[in-house]
């Protein structure tokens, strides 16, 4: 009984999903590809991966079917791509300073260099404080970490987090200290000093801009070289202003195919990055509303853009004594 | 107050729409087909069906699931009646009264009993998720790590101490699953815990998967070592609940509703104990108690209101705390973090909606059970006389695909093995399963939160005692514990009875 | 209040022999001893000045001696409910008719085969057709039936077999876009 439900139910939704038509690209997947969140659902790896399947799906009237396998810093979901056949069909979503970073941190035997990359947004790592925390700006931020930073709490989604690398990077750059409080996600962190159980929070801007727009939260600056504007809130300040020495990498966030799939596979999506992904409009929107910016890169462009951070990142884990083995190993120099 | 209700009508609209009726309607009878059929639990139904659902737009998706979990904790009754085999644990009260009163030819009669007891149950829940959820979300809200560490302590020893009756086996359980849920990557230095170097097992221990082992699995090696079940097939009288029998038992129905929804909010407690407790206390209140055991209606009815009552009532700490009260209800919470709704004290502020929607779901679920329950008897009847044989291994197959296809990793079928050989052997050893998997769910709130709030006083475990709130959840956890210890509770009984002999003495 | 304290089980259980309780926390003692061992060679990253109560064997070692300190205190009770009297493990004779450990470890044996074995192998519709099959077929076979029943029988379950093969992949596959093994 219950599978004839089943398949009538089957039928039934068989019938709506019926293909839109496709371009003529090389590749014309026939069964639902694979992307791999390796995050929770709702965070921002998996609101970017969200989008870029519905454009995809539109671009080759196929399903792009978004999975979320969490677990070990995104290293679970993203062996699950890699340990997948090759054929195109499984991708892995993420942000490059992570997949980059994994064989730094002895989590998984992959780098950069091992994947076709496809970036959307870049998201921007943004610092804010409680309303009532006695600092209203970056500059006052500093003062109080430097003079009595044991007793400031700073919430963060975590060890080898965005808002954890760029506090670990604050401190490289200036004689601070601060608690560590972690969350087990970039909104609960948000959420904790919104409340009040953390003075203030590191963390990715797309996480907290909609507080930064309701008051809740006061913006101290984003880890960029020139100001930023958050719509519907105004110009945020970059870190550049005060520590201009400080370098501001950009995080890449996009799906990505280990090598060795098809070549249909690659020329078709970068076809359709070219194509459609660059003129998004879903995208665009998303990446305005929520203070990202819109960067449709493949190819060679977004490996040496998103090295950057690589570089960055992968020094700030061995200097911690958290690197397994050194970057300069892998090839990964240190950024000035 | 208007505004309330003006969302509610607008939750209410929102589900109106054909295709989300039909949903409806195949779901509540799914739902009421798992429940009726031995071996396939609520929690199983729910855990599966979050598996197929989970392309659906998230409220159809958790429209689909509460259908499922109402209709499978009702179902469960049918089979008590007619073959005196519960369809879920929760049903095992509803055999005592029910299958007498079908031996005695009014098999028809007790599934009307059943049908109004459940109905009434579940609104009465209903409106006390209504009612309740807003204000314990404020007070949550005012929750931080402290409080938040005894809400999970106290949740894994409630649970213990009630749900099996044996708090030992019942705490055993409880610290395993605890400890099941400390393996994999840790988030202060990122060590992997119990991994040695496997990447699957550093991810964790994924919640689904082991409650389709536990919960189904077990059933179905259970199922096929039990000898075959019979089916008192006589003729059914009309099951049309009598008008009477409702107004006649208006006080058993009322106090049921209540337990039944109390049982409901405390964590990990699922529907079995308050169908139980809400017997107990029927019983105890009852001119009739030479009844009970040989066909009572008000037994019945209390047992089907208490069950009922308690699925609402489960909900209620998963939309303020985050904190499942019962294990379907953990399957539920787990579907609403794979659909991007995060159940906790934030809900209510940022998708306040999304209670509404809840609220509304409950009471179409209701309604679509009762419609069911009048009109569906003789293909239940049919559903209930296929062979074991023939169900349990598709059941087995479903299982596979359910722990499978959430996270697409092969690693999840083995946890769900695992679990299902674990879940097997420890009932046969009567340790009660919902304080694992609560173990398993709350491990790491306990965890995160205890460190974070030693973090955040330096190391002091000062506040966790003087903070109001949270000394206030130290001390009833403390004294469930030590009620759990028969000689203590026997000397505080003592002492509280001497207690009033000495001012009934003095007065 | 005249009632007895509640119960140790639901009033629908038997309760065990004290033995298997014995036996039980036994295991679960070896158990908690292993966890609070594990989890005492783990690093505490004093070196990184990490504060103790962030160390990742402090809550693993908490729930191990949770459950040591349980395992001994269930081992005593059975004790005194007579686990090592003679006896101690005889079965109250109740309720056990017809329950069989030849069908529960065929059982086992045909679920273990399926899923570590056929699935992954196999395309799934297929796996599923020849478990569903081989499970129906042999627990309803009866050597004593006449041919024409047991034909019968081995026919139901090959539709069954195929039919659950099929509507599974369809609806899981097709409908719900979930991938199978």
């Amino acid at each position: 009984m219950k599978r004839i439900i089943a398949a009538i139910a089957a039928l039934a939704v068989g019938l709506v999903s019926s293909a839109a038509g496709a371009q003529d690209y090389p590749w014309k997947p026939d069964r639902p590809v694979t992307i791999i969140v390796p995050w929770a659902a709702g965070g921002s790896t998996d609101q970017m991966a969200r989008i870029v399947a519905v454009e995809l799906e539109k671009a080759l009237g196929q399903k792009f079917v978004v999975v979320n396998q969490p677990g070990a810093s995104g290293s679970v979901g993203t062996k699950g791509a890699l340990d997948a056949t090759k054929d195109g069909y499984t991708w892995a979503a993420g942000a490059a300073a992570d997949v980059g970073t994994y064989k730094v941190l002895g989590l998984l035997d992959t780098q950069l260099k091992d994947w076709h990359l496809f970036f959307a947004v870049a998201n921007l790592t943004a610092v804010a404080a409680h309303p009532g925390a006695p600092f209203k700006d970056f500059g006052q931020f500093l003062e109080v970490l430097k003079t009595k930073g044991d007793s400031i709490p700073v919430a963060t989604a975590g060890l080898s987090s965005a808002g954890h690398n760029f506090m670990e990077s604050v401190k490289a750059n200036a004689p601070i200290k601060y608690k560590h409080v972690t969350y087990n996600g970039g909104a609960p962190a948000v959420t904790a000093t919104v409340a009040g159980e953390t003075m203030a929070v590191a963390q990715l801007l797309v996480e907290m801009s909609e507080h930064i727009k309701a008051k809740r939260l006061v913006p101290l600056a984003i880890l960029s070289e020139k100001p930023v504007m958050l719509e519907g809130f105004g110009e945020l300040q970059p870190t550049a202003k005060w520590l201009p020495k400080m370098p501001a990498p950009i995080n890449y966030f996009g799906i990505w195919v280990p090598k060795g799939a098809p070549d249909a596979v690659v020329k078709t999506m970068e076809a359709v990055w070219k194509d459609k992904i660059a003129k998004s409009e879903a995208l665009n929107k998303y990446a305005a509303s929520r203070s990202a910016l819109f960067s449709p890169l493949y190819g060679a462009d977004a490996e040496h853009e998103a090295f950057k951070m690589v570089r960055q990142t992968a020094w700030l884990y061995f200097d911690a004594g958290k690197a397994k083995l050194s970057p300069d190993t892998l090839g990964i120099q240190r950024l000035q | 107050m208007l505004d309330s209700f003006g969302q509610f009508i607008g939750a209410f609209g929102s589900f109106l729409s054909p295709g989300l009726v039909v949903t409806v309607l195949w779901a509540t009878f799914l739902g009421i087909v798992v429940g009726a059929l031995p071996g396939l639990t609520a929690t199983m139904g729910v855990a599966l069906m979050t598996t197929l659902t989970f392309t659906m737009p998230h409220t159809e998706a958790i429209l689909v699931l509460v259908c499922i979990y109402v209709g499978a904790i009702y179902g469960g009754s049918r089979s008590a009646i007619l073959l005196n085999i519960p369809g879920t644990p929760a049903s095992a009260c509803s055999t005592l009264d029910g299958y007498p009163l079908a031996r005695q030819g009014l098999a028809g009669r007790a599934m009307g009993i059943s049908t109004s007891g459940s109905w009434l149950g579940t609104l009465f829940g209903t409106l006390c998720v209504a009612t309740l959820t807003p204000v314990l979300a404020e007070l949550a809200l005012t929750f931080q790590s402290y409080e938040f560490f005894w809400i999970a302590t106290f949740g894994i020893v409630i649970a213990g101490t009630l749900s099996g009756g044996d708090a030992l086996k019942g705490y055993l359980a409880g610290f395993f699953g605890l400890w099941i849920s400390t393996i994999g990557q840790e988030p202060h230095y990122n060590y992997q815990r119990f991994a040695y170097g496997f990447t699957d097992l550093a991810g964790g221990i994924g919640l689904l998967p082991a409650l389709v082992g536990a919960f189904g699995v077990a059933e179905v090696l259970q199922a096929m070592r039990a000898p075959a079940a019979k089916a008192v097939s006589s003729s059914i009288d009309s099951v049309i609940p009598r008008i009477a029998d409702v107004l006649q038992h208006w006080k058993t129905i009322l106090r049921s509703g209540a337990i039944g929804t109390f049982i409901g909010i405390l964590p990990g407690l699922g529907e079995d104990t308050a169908a139980w407790s809400s017997y107990a206390a029927a019983r105890r209140a009852s001119k009739e108690k030479e009844k009970y055991g040989k066909g009572s209606i008000e037994g019945l009815m209390s047992a089907e209101t208490g069950e009922s009552a308690c699925v609402p009532g489960a909900i209620i700490p998963v939309l303020t705390l985050a904190v499942p009260g019962s294990a379907p209800a953990a399957a539920l919470m787990a579907a609403m973090m794979i659909h991007d709704i995060n159940p906790g004290p934030m809900l209510m502020i940022q998708t306040p909606e999304f209670f509404y929607q809840i609220v509304a779901m409950l009471v179409i679920a209701d309604m679509t059970k009762l419609f069911f329950g009048l009109t569906l008897v003789r293909p239940l009847l049919w559903i209930l006389l296929v062979p074991r044989e023939r169900l349990m291994p598709i059941v087995f197959v479903l299982c596979t695909v359910g722990a499978f296809a959430i996270t697409s990793r092969v690693f999840d079928i083995y946890v769900m093995l695992f679990f299902g050989l674990i879940g097997f052997v420890l009932r046969e050893l009567k340790f009660p399963m919902a304080p694992m998997i609560l173990g398993l769910v709350l491990g790491d709130l306990m965890e995160s939160n205890l460190t974070r709030a030693l973090v955040l006083s330096d190391g002091s475990i000062a506040p966790f005692f003087t903070r109001p709130i949270s000394g206030g959840l130290a001390a009833i956890t403390i004294f469930s514990i030590v009620w759990s210890v028969p000689s203590a509770q026997a000397a505080i009984r003592r002492r509280l009875a001497g207690l009033f002999r000495r001012q009934s003495a003095a007065g | 209040m005249t009632e007895t304290p509640p119960p140790s089980l639901m009033p629908h259980e038997q309760p065990l022999p004290p033995r298997y309780d014995l036996w039980t926390a036994a295991v679960f003692f070896c158990v908690g001893v292993a966890i609070v061992w594990l989890a005492f060679l783990m690093p505490t990253y004093r070196d990184q000045q990490g504060p103790i109560y962030e160390a990742p064997g402090l809550v693993p070692t908490l729930h191990g001696i949770v459950v040591v300190v349980l395992s001994i205190w269930l081992g005593l009770r059975s004790v005194s409910r007579g686990a090592l009297r003679t006896g101690g493990a005889d079965e109250p004779r109740k309720s056990r008719e017809g329950y069989s450990n030849t069908r529960l470890v065929l059982a086992g044996l045909l679920c273990l085969v399926f899923a570590v074995g056929l699935v992954g192998q196999l395309p799934f519709w297929l796996a599923a057709a020849i478990f569903v099959f081989a499970f129906t077929s042999l627990f309803e076979w009866r050597a004593e039936a006449p041919i024409k029943e047991r034909a019968r029988r081995l026919a139901i379950a090959a539709v069954l077999g195929i039919g659950t093969g099929v509507a599974v992949t369809l609806v899981f596959q097709r409908a719900f876009l979930v991938r199978l093994p």
